[in-house]
């Protein structure tokens, strides 16, 4: 049973471990700043969640485990409105798709529609 | 489970370093500033990867103040930026 755990345990921190590196090399792979956004947060979530269920499976005691988990339900909470917030602040600042947009929510009716690519 | 340790360990430091030079060359703030925050994602990885190799939850408490502190360093950066542009 111990083994059993620990195997899992391993497994699951070598793959958030690579979902790191993925992560990594995805912002250089990626073509425009809201992909970077993208990888930055989704990919790098998991991989979060993953080492830290290692974790938490290696480590006995429900303290130990109640700290853990809240890291987890805290990156859960933020991540998602800190890359919101990061995406209204590259459109803000005027950093355009690698592709056109389909819809632009945040566009104002006085600006002109952006050129794609620049 | 040491194996597994130095295979994330390598993997990690990989990471980081990608997710550095990432940070130095890249040419606006939004770039620079995603690569903090995926800087920082390195370094809570690291932090677990360590709490699972030595069994010792000491430093538990990091994963929860870094993760806010980094929250707020790009909630502030991004609110910078909305308000002045580029």
């Amino acid at each position: 049973m111990t083994t059993f755990v620990d195997v899992l345990a391993a497994v699951l921190m070598v793959s958030g471990s690579a979902l790191a590196l993925i992560a990594a090399i995805g912002l250089f792979r990626m073509p425009d700043a809201y992909s970077r956004i993208h990888v930055a947060t989704k990919p790098a979530t998991l991989a979060v969640v993953f080492t830290v269920g290692a974790a938490v499976l290696r480590v006995p005691g429900p303290a130990p485990t109640t700290k853990l988990l809240l890291a987890v339900l805290l990156q859960f909470w933020t991540a998602p409105v800190a890359s919101h917030m990061l995406g209204r602040a590259a459109h803000a600042a005027g950093l355009r798709p690698a592709e056109p947009w389909a819809v632009d929510d945040l566009q104002t009716a006085d600006e002109e529609p952006p050129e794609a690519g620049a | 489970m040491n194996v597994a340790g130095w295979v994330s360990g390598v993997m990690l430091a990989a990471a980081g370093v990608l997710t550095a030079v990432h940070v130095v060359r890249s040419r606006n703030l939004v770039d620079r500033a995603v690569g903090i925050d995926m800087l920082v994602a390195v370094i809570l990885n690291s932090l677990a990867v360590a709490i699972a190799v030595t069994m010792d939850d000491l430093v538990a408490a990091l994963l929860l103040i870094i993760g806010l502190l980094a929250f707020l360093g790009s909630v502030t950066i991004a609110r910078y930026i909305e308000r002045r542009g580029s």
